[in-house]
């Protein structure tokens, strides 16, 4: 897996490719322990070049959008492919996540979040 | 009479039980399900059977060896992968053997699907992306079989 995070338009992006599962998520877990998001703890992770997840994945997330909301911010997933959606909808997490369907559209809800708040 | 072997193919895998094997497994249950002529929705289907194949492993690391899969020191659990593509009864079938601690079925509980929970969805996505989960305990071996069968367009 490859881990690649940038600030675009001042939220910090993180962009995931490759499997995404218990051998890999420590990564993933170490960059939500470390993360500085500075001025609001709003994070989109990109998960589109993303094509297998597990259930060590999904609770890396699960962890990361914790941390966020408890800073009054979001994680905001963006970029899923079908086969991870369906494993999305039968856990039903996307009805916990903020999801969005490209990066533009997620970058827009963050900037509507924190108008918002 | 016998199923023509064109119509049944068999791969026999037996792999260390650590995650960073698991790859592997993906990989060749991704070429058996290649020779599935004319399949609705197969890349689907490939990918739901990986992760139930996944997560069955992952329990098995996590319970049976104790965790041992995370600190990579004991090489000597592994995990045996009999994986069998019958094009006959278009069907799949894997079995999966290990040695180690006995399945306690206690720990298979149904994960809180309204309000979300962090852990205890492996069991969970293996049961409801295959047709049949099973688990026995044989021979001082833990038995675990995964079937799907595999809808043809």
């Amino acid at each position: 897996m490859e881990l690649r995070n940038e600030k675009i338009d001042g939220i910090m992006v993180l962009q995931l490719s490759g499997r995404f599962d218990a051998y890999e998520s420590p990564a993933v877990e170490q960059f939500f322990q470390r993360i500085n998001t500075d001025p609001l703890p709003y994070v989109i992770l990109n998960l589109i070049n993303v094509n297998f997840i597990d259930s060590t994945g999904l609770a890396t997330l699960t962890i990361g959008m914790k941390r966020c909301r408890q800073q009054q911010g979001d994680l905001i997933l963006c970029g899923m492919q079908q086969p991870i959606s369906i494993i999305f909808q039968l856990t039903r997490l996307d009805t916990v996540f903020t999801l969005a369907s490209t990066l533009e559209e997620a970058i827009k809800t963050v900037h509507t979040l924190e108008t918002k708040s | 009479m016998n199923t023509p072997s064109s119509l049944r193919e068999t791969i026999r895998l037996n792999i260390p039980a650590s995650l960073k094997c698991l790859n592997v497994l993906s990989e060749c249950l991704a070429a058996i399900l290649a020779h599935v002529p004319d399949s609705q929705n197969m890349d689907i289907t490939t990918y739901n059977i990986q992760l139930a194949l996944h997560e069955i492993c992952i329990n098995i690391m996590k319970h049976a060896y104790d965790e041992h899969a995370y600190d990579e020191q004991h090489a000597s659990d592994r995990i045996e992968v009999v994986m069998v593509l019958d094009l006959q009864t278009n069907g799949v079938e894997i079995d999966l053997f290990d040695d180690g601690t006995p399945f306690d079925k206690q720990q298979d509980v149904e994960p809180d699907l309204v309000h979300g929970q962090i852990h205890g969805y492996g069991l969970f996505l293996a049961k409801n992306l295959m047709d049949s989960v099973s688990y026995e305990r044989l021979d001082q071996k833990n038995h675990w079989c995964l079937t799907k069968k595999l809808g043809l367009s």
